[in-house]
């Protein structure tokens, strides 16, 4: 172990990992509530809506991530858009990750009862408090695994951005890696920051399912493992 | 107090119902009795246009349903107009369908809330006039999954009568009970009745059909093959298909 290394390259990495994890929480806070419209477009019985965000998720969820980042990096510059590596990296993971999210919250969604629509219609309530009161509070605790294990896919995938020319924690304890020739070291400390992160998320999904336990009284499954 | 006049309703190229007319009176019970498949929860769904009717009108209350006349034109109504028609119409299903994770009484004041405008308070008052009413009055806080099945479907009673809807659609609502919970059910349901509630009633309940019921329809295949009162379409059908549907359920109920 070379500490003095890691010491020299520690403001480095430490920058690279809060770009992480600023990527990570902005692709995920702006995915979220793109995939819930999907979702709601997907179930929905508006032949104009269902039919755009079908093909949609279906087409992002279909291609690699990283031909959707360099598709954002390369080709949406040539529409006239100019942009960072920053704001092409997050263009091109949240369009990729909103459509796997929204098939993870479609999924829950669609777990809900057909009766309970039902039961809420007739009784005349609209429709979006009938999805607020009623149908989301059922179907969140069945979404929330499968979302937490794809949020932290997502975080992991942020480390593609590394190949846009964004100075993420994987670009810069590669570059540290090339320079030093000391893979070891580097790796470990990128490995140790990115299981921080995802740690966060596992705690994150506990305690929301603990609360919807205790709201609900009901039981619910064990946390996601935090490593995929 | 409800007309459904020449209704088809179709699923594809399925024809679930055809030609379908009926006349509710206010105050009124009428059952719906037909073999599985034939069209009879589709006909009270079409009655709330929780299915859109094909074609075919329905009047509740002397206003039609699912569409709109401005200036002399007709148009389908708007879901906020659907709303409101939804609101009068009171709907009970064979599965409860009580929302899992409010108590009994979030159950019943949700929509009054929601639809009708009413505060928190008022709601709960309602709500616990009606529970006790179907006999539930220390079930308030339970859980729908902490009630046997009859104490559900009481729940559910309630919630559609706060409402206060001018009539009630009750789609074999005791169908899915232990047998020993049916009568708890039919008995809120004949203290309805009794109270002038005008309901449509599909049932496998003959008894119940004979004893509440003001009239009586057999539906066969989507289509009304025979109606009248039950002291006459159960006691004399004249229709060979109302005498066979009759005698395969009695011998099953035997
Ligand atoms: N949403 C739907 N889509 C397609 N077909 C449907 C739909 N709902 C009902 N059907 C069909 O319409 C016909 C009538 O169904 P319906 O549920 O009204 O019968 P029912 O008399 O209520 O039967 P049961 O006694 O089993 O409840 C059946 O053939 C059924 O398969
Ligand atoms: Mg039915």
């Amino acid at each position: 172990m070379r500490i003095d290394l890691l010491m020299d390259y520690w403001p480095a990495i430490w920058n690279g990992f809060l770009i992480t994890v600023l990527l990570s929480f902005v692709v995920l806070a702006l995915s979220t509530p793109i995939a819930f419209f999907l979702a709601l477009a997907r179930q929905s019985q508006f032949a104009m809506l269902r039919w755009p965000a079908t093909v949609y998720v279906n087409v992002f969820r279909a291609l690699p991530v990283l031909i959707v980042l360099y598709f954002a990096f390369y080709a949406l510059p040539q529409f006239g858009m100019s942009l960072s590596a920053f704001q092409a990296a997050t263009a091109g993971l949240v369009i990729a990750s909103s459509a796997y999210l929204a098939e993870d919250i479609r999924a829950g969604l669609a777990a809900v009862d057909p009766g309970q629509r039902q039961a809420a219609t007739a009784l005349g309530i609209p429709y979006w408090r009938a999805l607020r009161r009623i149908y989301l509070p059922q179907a969140i605790p069945i979404s929330l695994p499968p979302y937490i294990t794809r949020a932290i896919i997502i975080v992991k995938g942020t480390a593609l951005a590394s190949l846009v020319a964004v100075n993420d924690l994987t670009a810069e304890a590669v570059r540290a890696i090339s320079i030093t020739y000391r893979p070891y070291e580097f790796l470990a400390v990128a490995a140790a920051l990115y299981l921080l992160i995802n740690a966060l998320l596992a705690v994150l999904q506990s305690l929301a399912e603990r609360r919807i336990a205790l709201k609900h009284g009901r039981v619910v499954a064990g946390p996601a493992t935090v490593v995929q | 107090m409800v007309e459904v006049r020449n209704l088809k309703k179709q699923f594809g190229s399925l024809v679930a119902v055809e030609d379908v007319s009926l006349s509710v009176k206010a105050g009124e019970v009428f059952a719906i009795i037909g073999a599985s498949g034939s069209g009879k929860s589709t006909i009270l769904k079409c009655i709330n246009f929780l299915e859109p009717p094909t074609a075919g009108e329905i009047w509740v209350d002397g206003r039609r349903v699912g569409v709109v006349q401005t200036g002399g034109r007709l148009r389908p109504a708007r879901a906020s107009e659907l709303r409101l028609s939804r609101a009068e119409i009171g709907m009970v299903f064979q599965n409860f369908n009580l929302f899992p994770h409010f108590t009994a009484l979030q159950n019943v004041i949700e929509a009054p809330m929601a639809v009708r405008g009413l505060s928190r308070r008022d709601a709960v008052d309602l709500a616990k006039e009606l529970l006790d009413r179907v006999g539930l009055g220390d079930k308030f806080d339970e859980h729908p999954r902490r009630l046997s099945g009859g104490q559900q479907q009481r729940v559910a009673i309630a919630r559609a009568l706060a409402m206060r809807p001018k009539v009630m659609l009750m789609d074999e609502v005791t169908s899915a009970l232990d047998p020993e919970l049916v009568e708890e059910v039919l008995g809120v349901m004949k203290t309805l009745a009794r109270d002038g509630m005008t309901m449509l009633v599909v049932t496998h309940e003959m008894a119940f059909a004979r004893d509440v019921a003001n009239s009586v329809v057999f539906v066969d295949g989507g289509r009304v093959v025979e109606q009248g009162p039950p002291s006459e379409l159960l006691r004399a059908p004249q229709e060979a298909r109302t005498k066979a549907f009759l005698q395969r359920i009695l011998r099953t109920d035997a």
